[in-house]
């Protein structure tokens, strides 16, 4: 498989930076690569460079397990733990074949699916409340937790592959090449999963009354419409 | 009641085709599809923002089946357990008490029918059964 950030293929760098953070970027700039990184910790065992790795990916592990989850729970966190273990145990036979970036959505994703199996053969139903107790920010229709409830309630509606295929095109802005290449599927069922997606979620949204932008005032600031 | 246009909307959001001015001034004029893109937008941004900086979210989680009826036989034969070993206590406590009960209506029958005079020293050890015998009359 080509390599995600090759320039020809898949994600560009501009790209990379923005999802994992510039400052991380620059730090890694500094620092070398992935391969470089990945090739001294398992060859010099230099730890240095696996918690700097881990630390280039946090975010974007972290995002691919919102949407996995659909929220960020102590299963995530678990999940989250358990994508750093494998990591740590199995980066040394990565073979640099595909893009480590393509690697590691591979394996997060995994893990997280995972958890969702353990919980779904558990059989436990979980119901979910607001831990931190955050200063709450009132927008004219709906508050930030009022808002987050109704995420998690069409998250919950959606399937795991609909909101991760939701948060990769719509939220970060993957090509559906891209997106093939990450979910090991064909571009046409991407598109096509990604159209249903769609559908569901702005139905879901519109029965849970998420609105308020008011279509009239923000058309000018929807993605696709410059 | 749907929009047809609702299609070529989400073509235009999957890239196919573009969002045009004939379009864009439908979105404005339809209720349907301008409430729908206006709600998908507005979820796209709460989870754009949750998925960058998402709430801790507290579980709680009702045990699964299995271990429910476990747990709910380990309950029943704790109660059971409990109940009997009351039940068995009580029990001795009342024949206990059925026992002394008897023993003392039948040690009063005997004090009231005079028994207890006739048969003297051999039922109490601390009887002195001379005590009651008749005194010769001194005078």
């Amino acid at each position: 498989m080509a390599a995600l950030s090759s320039p020809e293929k898949g994600v560009p760098q501009q790209k990379l930076k923005e999802l994992t953070g510039a400052y991380l970027t620059d730090l890694s700039e500094s620092c070398g690569g992935d391969e470089s990184l990945i090739r001294k910790y398992c060859e010099e065992k230099d730890e240095s460079a696996f918690r700097l790795i881990v630390s280039r990916y946090k975010p974007f592990i972290r995002k691919v397990l919102f949407g996995v989850f659909g929220k960020w729970d102590e299963e995530a966190e678990e999940a989250e733990q358990e994508v750093y273990i494998s990591l740590m145990t199995s980066l040394c036979s990565y073979s640099f074949h595909a893009a480590f970036q393509t690697y590691l959505y591979r394996i997060t994703r995994n893990k997280g699916i995972d958890q969702l199996r353990k919980r779904h053969r558990l059989r436990e139903v979980r119901y979910f409340e607001i831990k931190n107790n955050e200063v709450l920010k009132y927008d004219p229709v709906h508050s930030q937790n009022e808002e987050r409830e109704y995420l998690h309630e069409i998250l919950e509606k959606l399937k795991e592959e609909e909101r991760s295929l939701l948060l990769l095109k719509d939220i970060e802005g993957y090509s559906i090449h891209d997106i093939s290449e990450l979910m090991n599927m064909p571009e046409g069922t991407v598109k096509s999963k990604i159209h249903r997606a769609r559908k569901r979620a702005a139905k879901l949204a519109e029965e849970s009354g998420m609105t308020g932008i008011g279509i009239t005032g923000g058309v000018h600031e929807m993605p696709g419409m410059e | 009641m749907r929009c047809r246009e609702w299609n070529r909307i989400q073509l235009a959001l999957d890239g196919e085709i573009e969002f045009s001015e004939g379009l864009i001034d439908h979105i404005r004029r339809c209720r349907y599809c301008s409430s729908r893109l206006d709600a998908y937008y507005r979820f796209l941004s709460v989870y754009r923002r949750e998925s960058e900086n998402p709430a801790v979210c507290k579980r709680k989680k009702i045990q699964k089946t299995g271990n429910l009826s476990a747990r709910a036989a380990a309950a029943v034969l704790i109660f059971v357990g409990t109940v009997a070993y009351m039940g068995l206590g009580g029990l001795r406590h009342a024949q206990e008490g059925d026992l002394k009960r008897s023993y003392t209506k039948d040690l009063v029958d005997s004090v009231i029918q005079g028994e207890l005079l006739d048969e003297g020293s051999n039922f109490f050890p601390m009887y002195e059964g001379d005590w009651f015998k008749e005194e010769p009359d001194r005078f």
